[in-house]
């Protein structure tokens, strides 16, 4: 049985924003999405109650890095499950994706082993051990 | 034997018995022995030539065989001359002997003769072989038969200098004789008269002959023969070995003539062998002193050779590393130990910029100007002065330098390294300038970044919708038209995004390497062109129609038209894109000649658009670089870069400024002017 989460997608590519979020209603997730920090932060001032279970989080967001962003989550939202949704980027952006101990699906991707990660994150805190 | 050998053989052999005949003619009254004795000196440079080589018996032979005639027929009795032959074949035999193991390069010569007796330290060693061979034969020959004839001790020692003698003053002679008929034309080594030329050896030919007239002519039996030595250290000191062994020669010549015929000094002594032995001592002395002060000055002469070629060498070199120096793109700098300039190359100047110094001509480090790619200050221990000065070797450190000279900073390779053996130690310091190489990586780094970012994005949308779309369908579920046409369009956007990305990257390439044909080139007309295209386009997509005017007046241009074009279009589209939402763009376009360059163009790209913040005016030219990453501008980051590479290719620049009326961006580019 999938477990039914609240899933945050971080993701500027409108089109790639709403595929993800098409992978995961299957699930039957509440999935919200936001394209960059600013709409982020905007959103937690605005529903300070809301807190996801899963982020799904893209690299390069147009005012800051996904790892810098999930560190300024993490304040609020301690140990947040979350995955990286990115395109395969230098070896420095994957180390410090790593350094996080998050998973990283690269694009493109199969909808099955998005969820999967999504899924092994739901699982374990989001983690990896 | 082959030709040339019995040749050679019967050459020598003749010399030996011109020679022993000359001698026999120097036979004093009441003596048995000759006054002097050539055929000494013959022998010793006839085997000096064959050196030890098989077949010598015959030349033992012949050499015994004419020196036994020779003497028997000049009246000698025949045990004496058997006795004297063999004397003079052993005394050959051992210089041979000693001369081989002492001097190898003056003995078994063949065709290759050594130029003369070349150095001090061969002349003694000769001389010592002579003397000795000729002490060590006369146990053979001459003193067996004292002991059986009337002889007494002085005759002995007489023939023991008097064939040394001989030795010593031809032998020199036939090497340079042998040496000059050998070698090949234009290497007679130090042939010639020497310093003073054919006026001063004629002045000392007839001081020579004044002297021996004096001497041994009109002198009434004063003992005056030391006169003669002065010829000799003349000759010696002045002139070349070739000149000095002839005076030489001569001298005896004279001394020996004139002795035998009965005039001068010596003829005054009444014992002929005490008479014998004071003339071989003062034929000895010329030929000593003639031989010694003309080797010794070849020996300074060829030193001094050496010295100029030596220094020669090495101002060649350091014209040569001079050049090198001057004219590579490498900076290099030599410091000594307390960071004084010693060395500093142009590349150096323009790499690092003029160097600051102190009172006492130290180079001052300044921290402001020189840091770590990071921008860390490098100071006290750290400073890249402080570290070569301290011995380190320092291997491709990466600097940052900005300073008045150098303002726009540049990135450079350090490498530094103490000067091995320097005396005060030196350090060398080489600069590298590496900003279009990091330049270049950065680019390729951003290319890739860009690329990946760029082309896998909308990738992940065509695959990703494309499965939406499939997956209904293969299951044969009925999807709403809407919605297809919704997950269609955002396929279709995916793949304009993907061509536009590849047509930037084409047009990168092409600004960069297609080559430039100028022409002139209507700018107006250029852009009221690209003004319809843009105008189509928008009504087209049913955006806000821009609203672009041209100023009248813009000059032409001299440039690349398809370059020209894709700059205009690419400065026009940026005014169009970059504006707020909801805002109809209005763009103008000016031209006119340059202020401070009538023979440029400068052409202004005004708009109404959301503007570029201060601190990113430079960069934006940067390849890849994108001032509006948010705001959901989309863009490759490479129109700019373009523009800017297309206008240097043409002598040109662009730049950004603030456009203070509307709070845009007036994008400014130069080109040459068609007239």
């Amino acid at each position: 049985m999938p477990i039914v989460a609240r899933v945050l997608i971080v993701e500027d590519d409108a089109d790639v924003r709403d595929w993800v979020a098409h992978c995961m209603l299957g699930d039957g997730h509440e999935i919200r999405g936001v394209p960059d920090r600013a709409t982020l932060r905007r959103l937690r001032a605005e529903e300070p109650d809301y807190l996801p279970d899963l982020v799904l989080m893209d690299y390069a967001l147009p005012d800051v890095d996904g790892v810098a962003l999930l560190a300024e989550l993490e304040e609020g939202w301690p140990d947040v499950a979350a995955v990286f949704v990115t395109v395969q980027w230098t070896g420095e952006i994957i180390d410090r994706i790593a350094q996080t101990g998050r998973e990283r699906i690269a694009k493109p991707f199969q909808p099955d082993d998005l969820r999967a990660a999504a899924r092994r994150a739901l699982g374990t805190g989001g983690r990896q051990e | 034997m082959s030709r040339a050998r019995v040749l050679d053989l019967a050459g020598f052999a003749g010399y030996f018995v011109i020679a022993a005949v000359l001698g026999r003619l120097t036979v004093l009254d009441g003596a048995g022995l000759a006054l002097v004795w050539p055929a000494a000196g013959v022998a010793a440079a006839w085997f000096a030539v064959i050196g030890w080589r098989r077949g010598l018996v015959v030349d033992v032979l012949v050499l015994f065989a004419c020196s036994v005639v020779v003497n028997v027929l000049t009246g000698t009795s025949t045990t004496l001359a058997v006795g004297l032959a063999a004397g003079t074949v052993v005394q050959v035999l051992l210089f041979g002997l000693l001369l081989s193991r002492w001097c190898p390069e003056m003995w078994g010569f063949g065709e290759q003769p050594p130029p003369g007796v070349q150095r001090l330290r061969d002349l003694g060693y000769m001389m010592a072989a002579a003397l000795l061979s000729a002490s060590a034969a006369s146990l053979v020959g001459p003193t067996s038969i004292l002991f059986e004839s009337e002889g007494d001790w002085v005759s002995v020692a007489t023939w023991v200098l008097r064939n040394a003698v001989a030795v010593v003053a031809i032998f020199p002679l036939s090497l340079l004789a042998r040496n000059a008929a050998r070698a090949p034309k234009g290497e007679r080594g130090l042939g010639g008269l020497g310093a003073g030329g054919v006026l001063e050896a004629t002045l000392l030919a007839l001081v020579t002959a004044g002297g021996v007239w004096l001497v041994f002519l009109v002198s009434g039996g004063l003992p005056l023969p030391y006169l003669l030595l002065m010829t000799c250290v003349w000759a010696g000191t002045r002139f070349t070995s070739w000149v000095s062994d002839i005076h030489a020669l001569v001298v005896t010549g004279c001394v020996v003539a004139a002795t035998v015929l009965g005039y001068g000094p010596f003829d005054d002594i009444a014992d002929v062998s005490t008479r014998e032995l004071v003339v071989q001592t003062y034929i000895a002395l010329v030929v000593v002193v003639n031989l010694v002060l003309s080797v010794g000055r070849r020996e300074g002469l060829l030193l001094n050779q050496r010295l100029a070629r030596s220094e020669e060498a090495a101002a060649a070199q350091a014209t040569t590393m001079r050049t090198i120096l001057d004219s590579m793109a490498d900076g290099v700098t030599v410091l000594d130990h307390e960071g004084r300039l010693v060395l500093r190359n142009p590349a150096a100047a323009v790499l690092v910029g003029t160097p600051r110094l102190d009172a006492e001509g130290r180079l001052v480090p300044d921290p402001e100007e020189i840091s770590t790619l990071d921008g860390r200050a490098l100071v006290g221990q750290d400073g890249l002065l402080a570290r070569a000065l301290s011995g380190e070797v320092i291997e491709d450190l990466d600097l940052f330098v900005r300073n008045p000279t150098v303002p726009d900073g540049r990135m450079l390779q350090v490498t530094a390294r103490p000067i091995a053996g320097s005396d005060p130690p030196s350090t060398v310091l080489v600069f590298h300038d590496v900003t279009a190489d990091r330049r270049e990586r950065d680019e390729l780094a951003s290319f890739a970044g860009v690329v990946a970012h760029d082309l896998l994005n909308p990738l992940t949308v065509v695959e990703g919708w494309s499965e939406a779309l499939l997956e209904p369908a293969r299951s044969g579920v009925s999807v709403p038209p809407h919605l297809q046409v919704e997950q269609l369009e955002r396929i279709q956007r995916a793949a304009q995004r993907m061509q536009h990305l590849i047509n930037d990257l084409l047009a990168y390439t092409t600004a960069r390497d297609l080559a430039i044909k100028p022409v002139r080139v209507d700018v107006t007309a250029v852009v009221e062109d690209i003004v319809r295209a843009r105008v189509d386009a928008a009504r087209v997509q049913s955006a806000p129609v821009p609203r672009i005017t041209v100023a009248p007046g813009v000059p032409a241009v001299r440039a690349e038209p398809v370059l020209l074009r894709q700059v205009l279009d690419n400065l026009v589209g940026n005014a169009v894109k970059y504006v707020a939402p909801g805002v109809v763009p209005e763009v103008s376009v000016a031209g006119r000649p340059c202020d401070d360059d009538p023979a440029m163009v400068l052409v202004e790209v005004s708009d109404n658009g959301i503007g570029i913040p201060e601190e990113q005016r430079t960069r934006v030219f940067d390849s890849f670089h994108r001032a509006h990453r948010d705001g959901g501008y989309r863009g490759t980051g490479l129109g700019l870069s373009i523009v800017k590479r297309v206008a240097e290719r043409h002598g040109g620049t662009a730049w950004v400024r603030g456009n203070a009326a509307t709070g845009g961006t007036t994008m400014c580019v130069t080109f040459p002017a068609a007239d």
